[in-house]
């Protein structure tokens, strides 16, 4: 249920980003808010929710998207199951697990769309992954961390603590 | 026996489906579910547009009260000089109707088109495109051309990529893979023009001749040439903002502002028949 929660948390996080947040540029970058989202799902269940989770969020932006279908869902799929792998091997902090959790899928999304691009041969992908832009999607997406996780344990604690 | 792990065998299906459907979109099929789903994808889209539009919109209203009423008063002046210039006008519109005739030119035609509200943007910064609210249903389909309206005149805005029942992608000019046979309206001169990736970088034209450096000027207007049978001739694209003949290079490479502001791009007309805009065929 709490995967089924996230995963339609994830997707209205995809439609904000390209509707009411879709404006919303600094230095031509954004956050990536359903990294966040997912990063944080995929560390509190594991890998095989967090996959799943990560590839139905990532279909739902490649029917917003001018990208082939199946594109982001893999990606998705890629950095929601390898940080599912960290569930409960990390410490937890406010401050340093998000950025660090960020950090590393982030990378890992990265990594990521360069390997999928290559393999669907979309040649441009290599360009907008080496530049500015992305960097910048970074940095703000891992300054956003602490307090999405903030957020999002406050949601999660609330309906574990509705179930018992 | 050796335990199945699950997760496993989950991503490893998941990879193969993610990978299946994308290459299975980049083919020729008939059958592509990847329009299905974005039909539905496309009605949260549109609800959360008009939710956001909707409130936007009163906030807004009550500034642009204010300002109407400033507007309205300095409106009125202008009423009386336009009143004047309009009789001016029709002796000038006749006058150039005469000419046309007399140079053998069929009158500008407009072809049929749609307009369309822009109710999204590309969430992913490694594509671009826009999605509007005409579809199929709305005799959109992919590959029409897209246009602006700017400075009182239309402006090429981009291509029809995907169309689903009510909603269609749009891929505008300064997307990474676009790539617009264009001229420089002025000294005529033909290049290729190509997307710069991003809505804040600017379109670059290449293969126009060093020779012709002299030839052209700061804020110089680039208008589609028509050759690659994509766009219709003599639309807008941007203005010329710098120069580069670089040593190595056998042609200039010339930065283009685009003349669309795409971050405020709120509607569109898409070409709804083929290259019938702005034509001038010959009476024969």
């Amino acid at each position: 249920m709490i995967t089924l929660g996230t995963t339609l948390l994830g997707a209205t996080f995809a439609l904000l980003q390209s509707t009411w947040l879709s404006g919303w540029f600094v230095l031509g970058a954004r956050p990536d808010l359903v990294l966040i989202v997912l990063t944080y799902h995929s560390y509190r269940t594991g890998v095989q929710r967090g996959q799943i989770s990560g590839f139905i969020v990532g279909l739902v932006e490649d029917g917003l998207s001018v990208s082939p279908p199946g594109f982001h869902a893999v990606i998705r799929l890629v950095h929601s199951a390898i940080i599912g792998a960290t569930r409960q091997s990390v410490t937890t902090d406010p401050i340093v697990t998000p950025v660090t959790l960020t950090a590393i899928a982030f990378g890992l999304k990265t990594l990521a769309v360069l390997l999928v691009g290559s393999i669907l041969r979309l040649e441009r992908i290599a360009a907008g992954v080496f530049s500015l832009a992305t960097l910048m999607e970074g940095l703000f997406t891992i300054v956003l961390a602490p307090a999405g996780f903030w957020l999002l344990r406050r949601i999660f604690d609330r309906y574990v603590r509705g179930l018992r | 026996m050796k335990r199945v792990s699950w997760p496993v065998i989950t991503s490893i299906l998941l990879v193969v489906v993610g990978l299946g459907t994308a290459s299975i979109s980049m083919g020729q099929t008939v059958f592509r579910p990847d329009r299905y789903a974005r039909s539905v994808v496309a009605g949260a889209q549109r609800v959360l547009a008009g939710i956001g539009r909707g409130v936007t919109v009163s906030f807004q209203s009550v500034r642009e009260l204010r300002e109407l009423r400033r507007e309205y008063e300095a409106l009125l002046t202008e009423l009386e000089e336009y009143r004047t210039l309009e009789g001016r006008l029709q002796q000038l519109e006749s006058e150039n109707q005469r000419l046309r005739e007399q140079l053998g030119f069929a009158a500008q035609t407009t072809s049929p088109a749609v307009a369309a509200r822009v109710i999204a943007r590309e969430g992913s910064q490694y594509f671009a495109s826009f999605t509007i609210n005409r579809g199929a249903r709305h005799g959109l389909e992919r590959g029409q051309t897209v246009l602006a309206f700017v400075e009182g005149r239309e402006s090429l805005a981009g291509r029809v990529e995907t169309v689903s029942g009510g909603t269609a992608i749009v891929v505008p000019v300064f997307a990474a893979g676009s790539y617009v046979a264009a001229r420089l309206e002025r000294s005529r001169q033909e290049g290729l023009v190509k997307g710069g990736g991003s809505r804040f970088e600017p379109l670059l034209m290449s293969y126009v001749p060093r020779g012709a450096r002299d030839q052209i000027q700061y804020q110089d207007l680039v208008v589609t040439s028509g050759l690659n049978s994509i766009f219709p001739p003599d639309l807008p694209l941007g203005r010329v903002v710098r120069v580069d003949a670089l040593a190595f290079e056998p042609s200039l490479e010339i930065t283009i502002e685009p003349l669309v502001d795409f971050s405020r791009l709120e509607y569109v007309f898409v070409l709804t028949s083929g290259q019938t805009v702005r034509t001038g065929e010959s009476r024969s």
